[in-house]
């Protein structure tokens, strides 16, 4: 078993170092230490990760938070490899959502090894994990032109693979990153109904193998808590492609 | 991460509070229009032009406006619906329901103050009660 560690550059501050040097010495102790690759500015994540999975690595592990895994998830479901993860710093409920804990007890994790392969989406010609949200108001969503689903009156779209992260309580947006489905989650802003009435917003939900959405212009998204612009979107599911070291607290 | 951020109340308004994960749910305020297909359970509160198909449980609730041929293995009709309704089992009309159009189901219930402008054909096993009197 080979480990490739992909350090986000943010751990690589004075900050972590005590946390980082508590990683390193229990990856030691338990016996699963590896090489070790740090992002940086101009070092290209996708080609760094490639690289290694040729050169014989065979279990990539994510040290950063979500955004890091993010910028890797433009190779991992491709690599054929298992992903784990060791969470530092703040904006890691991928981990929560995984069951992995912060810093030197996700090498335990890691250690035992329980694995799942999950569903990722694809967004254009990029690979999520967790959702794409739309916050367009006149967007309309196309499945292959059969069917089309419309808000008249405004409102925003979610489509959640692992879940939408952002709740308050995590187990909110979560969805089943098993069923070969994307859940896409549909909010509706109802007009007021009297002048002391309260504005009202509904929301549906849809699970959909594939769906376009199309607006009246460019289209902002949030990827995987990252914004992106596009000119159209297609969004599709793809079915067991990520093979994920999970622990047992794990809320899917 | 939407709602997170407009920090909104928000609501699956009347039936879909009784949804289960992996049912489709059609709010209010949300419109579908063309030929619309699920292998699941249903819930529309929303309006939906075309057809609608699913052999699960249709759910129509009271502020559904449905334009379409429907199908379903079992449904309840709170709403208005302007098409004709097929129904493999039980088909429940309840007081606020208005349809326009023809219905078939297998089990009929009407309660009173709803709303049928149509013609009813009842089957059993396939058959209609004529046919089943043919023998």
């Amino acid at each position: 078993m080979s480990y490739f560690y992909v350090y986000d550059k943010f751990v690589q501050e004075k900050r972590y170092e005590r946390e980082i040097i508590r990683v390193e010495q229990k990856l030691t102790d338990i016996g699963i230490q590896g090489k070790v690759g740090r992002l940086a500015l101009f070092r290209n994540a996708v080609e760094l990760v490639r690289d290694e999975v040729r050169r014989g690595a065979t279990t990539i592990v994510v040290v950063g938070n979500d955004a890091t895994f993010h910028q890797l998830m433009g190779v991992l479901p491709e690599l054929g490899i298992a992903v784990g993860f060791i969470p530092v710093g703040d904006s890691c409920r991928i981990s929560q959502v995984l069951g992995v804990p912060p810093g030197a007890e996700a090498c335990d994790v890691l250690s035992a090894r329980l694995t799942e392969t999950l569903d990722v989406g694809k967004i254009n010609n990029q690979y999520f994990l967790t959702s794409v949200d739309v916050f367009h108001q006149n967007a309309v969503l196309d499945i292959d032109g059969k069917f089309k689903i419309s808000t008249p009156t405004g409102g925003g779209i979610e489509v959640r693979n692992l879940g939408s992260l952002g709740y308050k309580d995590l187990k909110e947006g979560l969805a089943d990153p098993r069923d070969g489905k994307l859940d896409t989650i549909i909010f509706a802003d109802l007009p007021k109904e009297g002048i002391f009435s309260k504005s009202r917003t509904t929301q549906s939900s849809i699970p959909l193998h594939h769906l376009n959405i199309v607006g009246e212009g460019p289209l902002t998204a949030i990827v995987d808590g990252v914004e992106c612009k596009f000119e159209n979107i297609r969004i599709e599911a793809v079915p067991k492609i990520l093979k994920v070291i999970t622990g047992k607290g794990r809320l899917v | 991460m939407l709602m997170a951020i407009f920090n909104k109340g928000h609501e699956g308004s009347g039936g879909s509070q009784n949804a289960i994960a992996g049912d489709t749910v059609i709010a209010q305020g949300v419109r579908v229009e063309g030929q619309f297909k699920s292998d699941g359970n249903v819930v529309i509160e929303g309006e939906v032009k075309g057809s609608i198909a699913t052999s699960q449980h249709l759910m129509v609730g009271g502020t559904a406006h449905i334009i379409a041929e429907v199908a379903a293995g079992s449904a309840d009709i709170s709403g208005i619906i302007e098409g004709n309704i097929q129904v493999a089992g039980k088909l429940e009309l309840r007081a606020t329901a208005q349809v326009i159009g023809d219905i078939s189901a297998e089990d009929l219930m009407i309660e009173s103050g709803a709303i049928l402008n149509g013609r009813v054909t009842m089957k059993r096993g396939g058959e209609t009660a004529s046919e089943e009197a043919a023998g």
